[in-house]
């Protein structure tokens, strides 16, 4: 009977060796997918590096609608006068130059669309901005309304950090107001406008999220 | 990649010559569609459709690249796919974009398979977390034009993500001649040992597969995608030896076992005394070009055939016949100084089972074929003459004078030349008839790299080089039994800077072959006695399409028996050419 039994394993262990252990197709395509990269963000917060330059402060939050186009909301702080070359473009020798920034505020509309469906991850895109930033000083404060074109690049740098990089171009739309303060109410004394180019390069760092 | 390859071979490519001379004229019927604008811009592959129309493929991008001087570059490309829809007469139906991305990641399409009467879409994708190339496939809906279902992982290789001094992975998919099984090759990305230095290697299909050696791996899939047949990590070896194989070839047989032909090649240095005392400029000995034939059944058990030990061998095709058995068709070889030259064709023909020898028959190439396609100058049968102690050649004078200036090398060159096709270096065609005989077609290819100097009236030289790569005369040849026919087909065709994706189509019905060329369809009759062609208006200036000004064909392909399709572009605009043979 041992030897039965004993025969029987042996038989079992011998076939199970000479069968090959062949590999199965997979369905589960997300299994091999998953590279832990967040190209399929649904939104993207984003500091931009450029406008640190001007003085400005600037997060935009980026919301996909579809895989081909996005909308952007953002809002500036300034927290110092910075150079904004468009605007020494623009200034008038009149102004007094010396006074210290009081405050300075912003936002901005945009409207982006993505080449080959890759919103708003991994690629070129063409975008339609409309930015209002208002810096005030303690006489007189400083308008600029700029609408521009933008052709970017954005990139992804690690699994939810991102890059974006684009040149812009476009009007501005510029008001200069000197003002004196009187009891109770202010009287504008001096009101300029004034239109001209905007444009240049633009670049910031941002972090994708996925709902 | 592949848009960036039809770009420089529509500004690069450039028609020096293109000549030829056949032995009588055929009849070839060109019709074309209507004009159309084409989303994408190269094609990359055209099938016939179950209902008599056809679909093709192209590629297209989006994105874009700025660059700031040398070191700031904004680069952002993305592959786009699109497919067309055409009626029988090759006007356009319906054309939209090919989605193949799938939960948000980017996959590229690496082949279009018709198989169990179906299509389906092969894409890869490389996980750089896991380091790992996969590859899926999904069925396509011909009538929508779109992947239906969901993407299936069917394999997987090695892959370090673009990481320099690596080559990249690859898979290849090819199907058993009944299409009752698939055979997918997996190459992993290894460390960069040497470089092909051929610049005219095996045809597209052996490409990846067939420049290096390494160890593969392999799927047999049966007709319901389940995995029959797998071995990872597999290389090609012989017992109690140290050859290295290099795979050339792949084959899934009917019975879903596993053909693979490997190429040993083991060049033995030679020492600086043995080049000093032999007078040799070259520093290697061929001593052994043979081929293995292993076979891989389901079960896991292997068979091996070596080709005979001291024939040399160029090159070999797998072909299996009605009966299943094997017919290995290769190209003879013999050693001039580091080349192999070709010198004939041999056909061995394998039982299936066990991979016995049936028969083998060689033959070396006839004097008239050599002839002609070697272009034996007048003064060069002069100097055979006085070598063979004739002195009543024509130009005696000069051909003593050549013969004098020759060095040893140039001396074996010339001696070979009656022997060998020195320009052949790869069989371009191989196919069993009905009748289970064997055909060979071979073309003349080379590549002439010449650095001109220019210095200008400032003393400032300039210094360009110039690829000129040759596609010249074809050899037919054809095993009736244990007989060799032979013929051949003089042309000449040069394209400058940019070699051909593909130089020619080829297809057999009826036992004649019908090749079709740069601006000629060449056919053979049966037993090889006639080569006769007809010159292709489409590619001719004079044959104009309204609305195009010019033409350009970067893309040809034979879909049946009977008929070739190539488009011709001009920008986004495009207009199918069907071609058939009568």
């Amino acid at each position: 009977m041992t030897r039965i039994i004993l025969f029987f394993c042996i038989g079992i262990t011998l076939n199970a060796f000479s069968q090959k252990d062949l590999p199965t197709t997979d369905s589960n395509a997300k299994k091999y997918l998953d590279d832990g990269k967040n190209t399929d963000a649904d939104a993207d917060i984003r500091i931009a590096v450029t406008s640190i330059v001007t003085g400005f402060l600037d997060l935009a939050y980026e919301q996909r609608i579809n895989h081909t186009y996005s909308v952007e909301l953002g809002g500036g702080y300034q927290f110092n006068r910075g150079i904004d070359v468009f605007k020494l473009v623009n200034e008038l020798e009149f102004f007094p130059y010396d006074e210290v920034l009081t405050k300075g505020m912003g936002f901005s509309v945009t409207a982006k669309r993505y080449g080959g469906k890759e919103a708003i991850s991994e690629m070129t895109f063409q975008a339609l901005t409309y930015r209002n930033r208002n810096s005030d000083f303690e006489t007189y404060s400083y308008n600029a309304q700029d609408i521009f074109y933008t052709f970017g690049w954005k990139y992804l740098l690690s699994n939810s950090v991102s890059a974006q990089a684009g040149f812009n171009a476009g009007l501005r739309l510029a008001k200069y107001a000197q003002t004196v303060p009187t009891t109770g109410t202010t009287t504008v004394i001096e009101d300029v406008k004034k239109t001209g180019f905007y444009g240049g390069f633009s670049a910031g760092f941002g972090y994708y999220i996925k709902y | 990649m592949k848009l960036a390859k039809i770009s420089v071979l529509l500004f690069f490519m450039v028609v020096c010559t293109n000549t030829s001379v056949a032995q009588g004229k055929i009849r070839v019927k060109e019709t074309h569609g209507d004009l159309f604008e084409q989303k994408g811009r190269g094609f990359i592959d055209v099938v016939e459709l179950p209902n008599g129309g056809y679909m093709s493929l192209s590629v297209g991008s989006a994105g874009g690249a700025v660059s700031i001087g040398s070191f700031i570059h904004f680069v952002q490309y993305k592959a786009l796919y699109y497919i067309q829809r055409y009626d029988k007469n090759l006007d356009l139906v319906e054309q939209k974009q090919l989605d193949i991305d799938h939960l948000g990641k980017n996959l590229a399409f690496e082949k279009l398979v018709k198989f169990q009467n179906e299509f389906y879409v092969f894409s890869t994708f490389v996980n750089k977390k896991n380091k790992k190339k996969y590859l899926f496939y999904s069925k396509l809906n011909v009538e929508k034009m779109a992947l239906e279902g969901s993407f299936i992982k069917v394999a997987e290789v090695k892959d370090p993500a673009a990481k320099t001094g690596y080559e990249e992975s690859s898979f290849d998919i090819s199907l058993s001649k009944d299409e009752k099984y698939m055979v997918v090759f997996g190459k992993d990305a290894e460390p960069i040992k040497k470089k092909s230095k051929s610049f005219f290697g095996k045809s597209s299909k052996q490409s990846k597969i067939g420049t290096y050696d390494f160890k593969f791996t392999f799927w047999v899939l049966d007709k319901d995608f389940e995995i029959v047949n797998y071995e990872k990590n597999y290389a090609v070896t012989l017992k109690e030896s140290s050859d290295k194989f290099y795979v050339r070839d792949f084959a899934v047989d009917d019975k879903g076992a596993i053909y693979i032909l490997g190429k040993n090649n083991v060049v033995d240095e030679l020492t600086r005394a043995e080049v000093k005392s032999n007078k040799r400029a070259t520093w290697v000995d061929i001593n052994k070009s043979a081929f293995v034939l292993e076979k891989i059944n389901s079960d896991g058990t292997t068979e091996q055939y070596i080709t005979p030990e001291n024939d040399l061998f160029v090159d070999m095709n797998i072909l299996f016949d009605k009966k299943g058995n094997i017919n290995l068709v290769g190209l003879n070889g013999e050693q001039v100084y580091a080349k192999l030259a070709t010198t004939g064709v041999s056909r061995i023909v394998l039982d299936n089972d066990n991979l016995d020898e049936i028969s083998n028959v060689n033959d070396n190439f006839t004097e008239d074929v050599l002839e002609n396609v070697n272009d034996i100058m007048e003064s060069e049968k002069a100097i055979d003459n006085m070598k063979n102690g004739n002195r009543k050649g024509r130009i005696q004078k000069k051909a003593k004078k050549k013969l004098a200036k020759m060095t040893p090398e140039e001396k074996a060159y010339f001696d070979i030349k009656k022997r060998a096709a020195l320009n052949v270096n790869s069989i371009a065609f191989s196919g069993l008839d009905e009748n289970g005989d064997a055909m060979i077609v071979l073309e003349e290819q080379h590549l002439e790299i010449v650095t001109t100097t220019y210095t200008d009236a400032n003393g400032r030289t300039t210094t360009t080089t110039t690829y000129y790569y040759h596609y010249d005369d074809l050899i037919f040849t054809k095993f009736i039994g244990d007989d060799v026919v032979q013929n051949y087909y003089k042309k000449s065709f040069v394209s400058i800077n940019a070699p051909l994706q593909k130089s020619m189509d080829v297809s057999l019905k009826d036992g004649e072959l019908t090749v079709m060329t740069q601006g000629h369809i060449v056919k053979s009759d049966g037993d090889l006695t006639k080569v006769r062609d007809a010159e292709l208006k489409a590619f001719s200036r004079s044959e104009k399409i309204p609305g195009m000004k010019r033409k350009y064909f970067t893309y040809r392909k034979t879909v049946n028996e009977d008929t070739i399709l190539a488009p011709a572009q001009n920008g986004k605009k495009v207009v199918w050419y069907k071609i058939t043979v009568d």
